[in-house]
């Protein structure tokens, strides 16, 4: 198996992880927060709210602009 | 039924008009080019300027969801920085992909799914911008 296969079953892996833990939430008497309800908490705060927005912001700049 | 209650749908409709056309023209640039970094920064700006509008009437989020584990998603924050850190001082990049070569691959030469990117981008921060 070569290093870039192994890479990239790695990223497969993480996505499915992703999915599988956003499906999970959603669940009836689920126990794991939503991604939503994530990011609520996170921004809950004002401090938390600016640090996502300019996490936003960065996210879009990187990939769009960079 | 006030004004602002009349005039919500109106403007979501006019939100999603203006972040299709910005998405369409994100689709059409290319990075560091003037074009990019121009139609990126209009949609920051409006983003910014959502949030400095609410900032004074905004309310704490509700969060219906309280006492949910928040452990897995931390775990899987935790694995994807960390997968990310070792693909990025590994290297080369064509064996080891960051995020953001992995994003370059599925763009290359796919206008539509950068246009698709950026409209999801707008959306997340539409959903971010506390009212």
């Amino acid at each position: 198996m070569t290093a870039q296969i192994a890479s990239d079953a790695t990223w497969a892996a993480l996505a499915a992880l992703t999915l599988a833990l956003v499906v999970a939430a959603h669940l009836p008497r689920s126990r794991v927060e939503r991604l939503s309800g994530l990011l609520h908490r996170i921004e809950a705060g004002r401090v938390g709210y600016v640090a996502v927005l300019v996490g936003w912001m960065w996210l879009g700049w990187h990939f769009f602009a960079r | 039924m006030n004004a602002l209650t009349l005039r919500r749908p109106a403007l979501v409709a006019a939100a999603t008009v203006a972040a299709a056309g910005l998405s369409a023209w994100a689709a059409l640039t290319d990075p560091f080019t003037a074009g990019a970094d121009t139609v990126t920064a209009i949609a920051i700006a409006l983003g910014a300027a959502a949030a400095v509008a609410g900032w004074r009437t905004m309310t704490a989020p509700v969060l219906a969801t309280e006492g949910r584990a928040l452990w897995p998603w931390a775990a899987l924050i935790g694995l994807v920085v960390a997968w990310e850190l070792v693909s990025f001082f590994l290297g080369p990049r064509v064996d080891h992909p960051t995020i953001s070569s992995l994003y370059d691959a599925a763009t290359h030469g796919a206008r539509a799914v950068k246009g698709l990117l950026f409209f999801a981008w707008m959306c997340l921060g539409s959903f971010l911008v506390r009212r």
